[in-house]
């Protein structure tokens, strides 16, 4: 993975881990512009970030 | 217990707060130190398979290494920083040791909670981890360095933010998704 992609993975999690369930299900539309990839990536963080809840902490 | 703290440990960590890189490169090798003695006296003794509290190690550290008493909480944060770095060299090596000596059997589990019963999540493969950190590092330093940070130092996140400088809701954004990409790797790993 390179830098800036791993850059833009970080904001685009960081911005839909802060929206409500619906916010969320408009969300992928505008921020991810077709890039499904890009979409995938997040998405798999998203339910990681659920799980990982108390993860190292 | 040892006779008396060194009375020259709590001025150096004022001293390098204060800009004083070259405090620094005196005090690295005194809390390395400690930090070894403590993390093997407690690994001496212990069962294979126990769950190390490296909060508990660090803070006893500092207890015996600082006049606490003389220094801000900010110091204290600088002190637990430089000692996360140090905690996970440490324990990272003593993993490898362990793993070269009983095949992998034996594991040592590390934990942050203080709580008797650790979930295993917490308790991660160590050489996983820092094999993930350190690929970390090369994508987002400062995602890196907060981990180190608050899993081998316990800082909490306001002191984190005091060491990276910079305000307590990028070290939550930070925490937030390192946490959850550490998670992914070590899952896929696994």
């Amino acid at each position: 993975m390179t830098l800036e992609r791993y850059q833009r993975i970080s904001q685009l999690f960081n911005q839909a881990v802060e929206l409500s369930p619906k916010e969320r299900r408009d969300f992928p539309a505008q921020a991810y512009q077709s890039d499904e990839e890009l979409r995938a990536d997040v998405e798999k963080l998203l339910a990681n970030h659920i799980e990982a809840a108390d993860f190292l902490s | 217990m040892e006779s008396s703290t060194p009375p020259n440990i709590t001025q150096l960590l004022v001293a390098w707060n204060q800009g004083d890189q070259n405090a620094l490169a005196q005090l690295t090798p005194l809390v390395y130190g400690e930090l070894h003695r403590l993390a093997h006296g407690y690994l001496a003794g212990e069962r294979r398979g126990h769950v190390l509290q490296t909060t508990a190690l660090v803070n006893e550290a500092f207890v015996r290494l600082i006049d606490w008493k003389q220094v801000e909480w900010q110091d204290r944060a600088h002190f637990f920083g430089v000692s996360a770095t140090l905690m996970r060299h440490i324990l990272v090596q003593f993993a490898r040791e362990q793993q070269a000596a009983k095949r992998g059997g034996g594991a040592i589990q590390v934990s942050l909670s203080e709580a008797a019963s650790v979930s295993a999540r917490n308790n991660p493969d160590l050489l996983k981890l820092d094999d993930a950190l350190t690929a970390l590092e090369k994508l987002d330093p400062r995602q890196a360095r907060t981990v180190e940070l608050r899993f081998f130092g316990g800082l909490s996140l306001e002191e984190a933010a005091e060491v990276l400088r910079v305000s307590v809701s990028t070290v939550r954004r930070d925490w937030r998704m390192a946490q959850a990409w550490l998670h992914q790797q070590l899952s896929v790993t696994a």
